[in-house]
């Protein structure tokens, strides 16, 4: 019985602090929220993204609020609801999200998204290609090594892991993945896709990037097991994507003020939440390629 | 062994009564060999390969993460930990104020359809569909737990009713008026057993609060899935260390003195309110739901039948599209996978059993066995997935495996603790004798409802085993919710409901044919 009163007052204890964690925080009639969801590295995110929260505060003098969402389709729902207004999206969720808010623009985008790549790689036991760690292959042939192996995408609403891999394969081979691979996974995140290639679960497997590299930097993937088959022609990624009625509700010119304050983050400490080397301007027509590619792929309308 | 077999699926003889009358042999016995006539017609299209893989270098990572736990952010992990105990004790709590009012109702069918459909819903796409509902809330996180669980606890709670024995309902009938006789005669009888699935289903509530993620609430599932996701293993396993820890420990935080006090207040301390908003509810209806095809298209002045005829011509294709790529083949892969899954899990609950009851097994041997249970319901599947897979490549195996060692594992501890409840006669046998002849048979209603229950799971966990590439319903649907087509996830869903629906009437046949032999 004693043991039980200890135990219950524990739990009250831990309760009421958590009732000061959940009061609802007070918010001002404007607050301008905003979401990111990088595919690269989704932990902390609310540790990360809280300082660019009060960084946005700092420039543009309205209160701003970072709502941590996870899944695309979360924020980007979240977007078309106006829960958010401002959001960091991937080259295809951005572009989702704003065919359902006429009106909104894309104004900003990472130096390295306007020529971001994937890379086909491939286990070397399991698949017989020739690969030099300093030439990375870039004529769509070097496919030719991947008909009928078994095959991972990352996540199904990547643009980098999912999207121009798949687009790529159906456009030299003319036919859909399934029938090209002789078996495709969605491992849903890029490092894992390059553990389970690593270890032959998989034979080969499409990766953003930035992913690859930074993997091979840190020494955590063996190159002398997995090498990259194939580098896909430069397309444009993320961007911040902002609603078109900010300026109605936020005053004349907000847009403007919210891409400056973007352009101009030059702290390493901020952008390394995304992270990106600085932000250079973009427009919805940057992302045009995207949409024809999604189109042609059957994930959009 | 064949005995053991005998005994066991023998329970299910009901349905095949029929069919083999003519045949010669005992009912158990004739039920075990359609059961395993089954499998095996599955196994012809069931998609089984072993690669070859070199795990290694991925699974020495993952030891090392289990042997050097660490986490960055001591207050991120403390946050994490009260808010999935809120989240939890809420959700499972409104779960079953409504789930027992449907468990009341449940013999209308519309009521048994209906918890059918919100059982058929993985929690994750309950959250999707709820943040397009209601916004982006903690409402809607709190909604996506308790929809699918009072839709499993109706069920539960229904069949649990069932099995009370009628002789004291029988005993008050001209007595006393309705609701005495159901709360003495049938509710208090099964009141402890109630409580128990209860405590369990804290439990998974503990562990799905991932889906709260979604609705940017950092829980433990939150912070473990993106963990394992990115191969950070020293953080998944400290996470996994401390949901094992609040799992194992749940007897003494959540017990007949404190459920009160802490349902209480983890509601008063509820941000019921927050960030929810109803103003794109109708669009979400009118809109988002309606099939691809219909939309934007104007009707006009069209009579009723020329609209009819025109809507048809429309959603014909985009049907038949649907039915041939996607439907079909993933009813086929599902009921491929879940049949094997499912006697696969049967295996498990019969090596996991054991171990765990104080009939079979000395305090060492118990506590090492419902150590096993304890692990192996608590790992998300995902991640057992993921080991077996490392191992043996892509195929269904390490689903079946993955979803037969995790289900094995939660219905060997519901069935526990009713077996070291039952009363023995002085000079019972032991061992195996006790197991086949008196444990299993006394129990076999019980197994079966848990059991066959467990299919509709292994269906809906499909739909997060898409890294296997394996097409079930489940895939198809979360692909439906990643491309945000909202018509299509509904036709899909519908048809994983109808599935639900069919094997729920197959078990219920099964169970009141056996309740009648036992009467």
């Amino acid at each position: 019985m004693k043991r039980t009163d200890k135990n219950q007052s524990f739990v009250w204890v831990m309760l009421v602090v958590l009732g000061c964690f959940l009061s609802p925080a007070s918010q001002a009639a404007e607050t301008l929220v905003f979401t990111a969801i990088p595919d690269q590295d989704e932990s902390r995110l609310r540790a990360r993204f809280s300082i660019i929260a009060s960084y946005l505060q700092e420039q543009l003098g309205v209160d701003v609020r970072y709502l941590p969402v996870k899944s695309y389709g979360a924020a980007v729902t979240a977007f078309k609801n106006d829960q958010v207004q401002l959001a960091w999206f991937g080259g295809l969720s951005g572009v989702r999200a704003r065919s359902r808010v006429p009106g909104s623009s894309a104004i900003a985008q990472g130096y390295e998204d306007q020529f971001f790549t994937s890379y086909f790689i491939a286990n070397r036991q399991q698949v017989s290609f020739t690969a030099s760690p300093d030439i990375i292959p870039t004529s769509i042939s070097s496919l030719d090594v991947l008909k009928g192996v078994t095959f991972s995408f990352g996540s199904k609403g990547s643009t980098s892991g999912r999207l121009m891999p798949e687009f790529y394969v159906r456009k030299h081979f003319s036919s859909a993945p399934n029938d090209v691979f002789r078996r495709v996974g969605f491992s849903g995140d890029h490092s894992r896709t390059i553990a389970l290639v690593e270890s032959g679960a998989f034979q080969a497997g499409a990766v953003n990037y930035k992913v690859w590299e930074k993997a091979v930097a840190q020494g955590s993937v063996d190159t002398e097991k997995v090498a990259v088959v194939w580098k896909t022609p430069t397309y444009p990624d993320y961007q911040w994507t902002i609603r078109g009625d900010v300026d109605q509700r936020f005053g004349k010119g907000f847009t403007e003020k919210v891409t400056d304050a973007l352009l101009e983050m030059s702290e390493p400490a901020l952008l390394k939440a995304f992270p990106r080397k600085s932000f250079v301007p973009a427009h919805n027509d940057d992302y045009v390629p995207i949409v024809n590619v999604a189109k042609s792929v059957g994930l959009i309308d | 062994m064949p005995r053991l077999q005998k005994q066991e699926t023998g329970q299910e003889g009901g349905l095949s009564k029929r069919f083999f009358r003519k045949i010669p042999l005992s009912l158990p016995t004739k039920a075990t060999l359609m059961l395993i006539g089954v499998s095996i017609v599955c196994l012809f299209y069931a998609d089984v390969e072993v690669a070859m893989t070199s795990p290694w270098a991925e699974l020495q990572r993952l030891m090392l993460g289990a042997l050097t736990p660490s986490y960055p952010s001591m207050s991120e992990l403390f946050q994490a930990v009260v808010l999935t105990v809120q989240f939890a004790v809420v959700g499972v709590m409104v779960g079953v104020l409504f789930g027992f009012g449907f468990a009341c109702a449940y013999q209308w069918a519309p009521v048994r359809w209906f918890c059918a459909l919100t059982r058929a819903i993985h929690e994750l796409f309950w959250a999707l569909l709820l943040i397009a509902v209601i916004g982006v809330s903690p409402l809607a996180g709190l909604l996506a737990i308790a929809i699918p669980y009072s839709g499993i606890f109706a069920k539960v709670f229904y069949e649990m009713l069932l099995q009370a024995n009628p002789d004291p309902d029988w005993v008050l009938k001209e007595k006393a008026g309705v609701m005495s006789r159901f709360v003495y005669g049938r509710l208090a009888q099964m009141a402890p057993r109630m409580a128990r699935y209860i405590r369990y289903r804290l439990e998974c509530a503990l562990r799905s609060s991932a889906v709260l993620g979604f609705v940017g609430l950092p829980t433990l599932g939150y912070h473990l899935e993106s963990a394992v996701k990115e191969g950070h293993y020293s953080e998944a396993w400290l996470l996994m260390y401390v949901l094992l820890a609040l799992i194992g420990s749940k007897k003494w935080w959540f017990n007949r003195r404190t459920w009160l006090g802490l349902t209480v207040l983890a509601c008063v301390f509820f941000p019921f309110l927050d960030g929810v908003s109803l103003q794109n509810l109708g669009q979400f209806f009118t809109e988002e739901l309606v099939p691809s095809p219909l939309r934007d298209v104007a009707f006009g002045s069209d009579s009723f039948q020329s609209m009819f005829s025109s809507s048809a011509s429309l959603l014909l294709p985009w049907f038949q599209m649907l039915w041939f790529n996607e439907i079909l083949p993933g009813v086929i892969n599902t009921l491929v996978l879940t049949m094997l899954a499912l006697v696969a899990t049967w295996v498990c609950v019969l090596v996991l059993l054991p171990p765990q009851s104080m009939w079979f097994a000395g305090k060492n041997l118990r506590f090492v066995g419902q150590g096993v249970a304890l692990i192996v319901r608590s790992l998300p599947e995902i991640v057992l997935a993921f080991i077996v897979m490392l191992l043996v490549g892509p195929s269904m195996l390490p689903a079946i495996i993955a979803l037969a060692v995790h289900n094995g594992g939660v219905i060997s501890h519901l069935l526990q603790h009713q077996i070291d409840e039952l009363r023995l006669r002085e000079d019972h046998p032991k061992g195996l004798l006790l197991f086949c002849y008196e444990i299993m048979p006394r129990i076999s209603t019980q197994f079966m409802s848990f059991w066959l229950y467990r299919w509709e799971v292994i269906m809906r966990e499909t739909a997060i085993l898409g890294l296997l590439g394996i097409p079930t319903l489940g895939f198809y649907i979360d692909s439906a919710f990643e491309d945000i087509r909202y018509d299509k996830a509904l036709l899909l869903i519908l048809t994983a409901a109808a599935l639900n629906l069919f094997i729920e009437a197959l078990s219920g046949r099964l169970q009141k044919r056996l309740y009648n032999k036992h009467r």
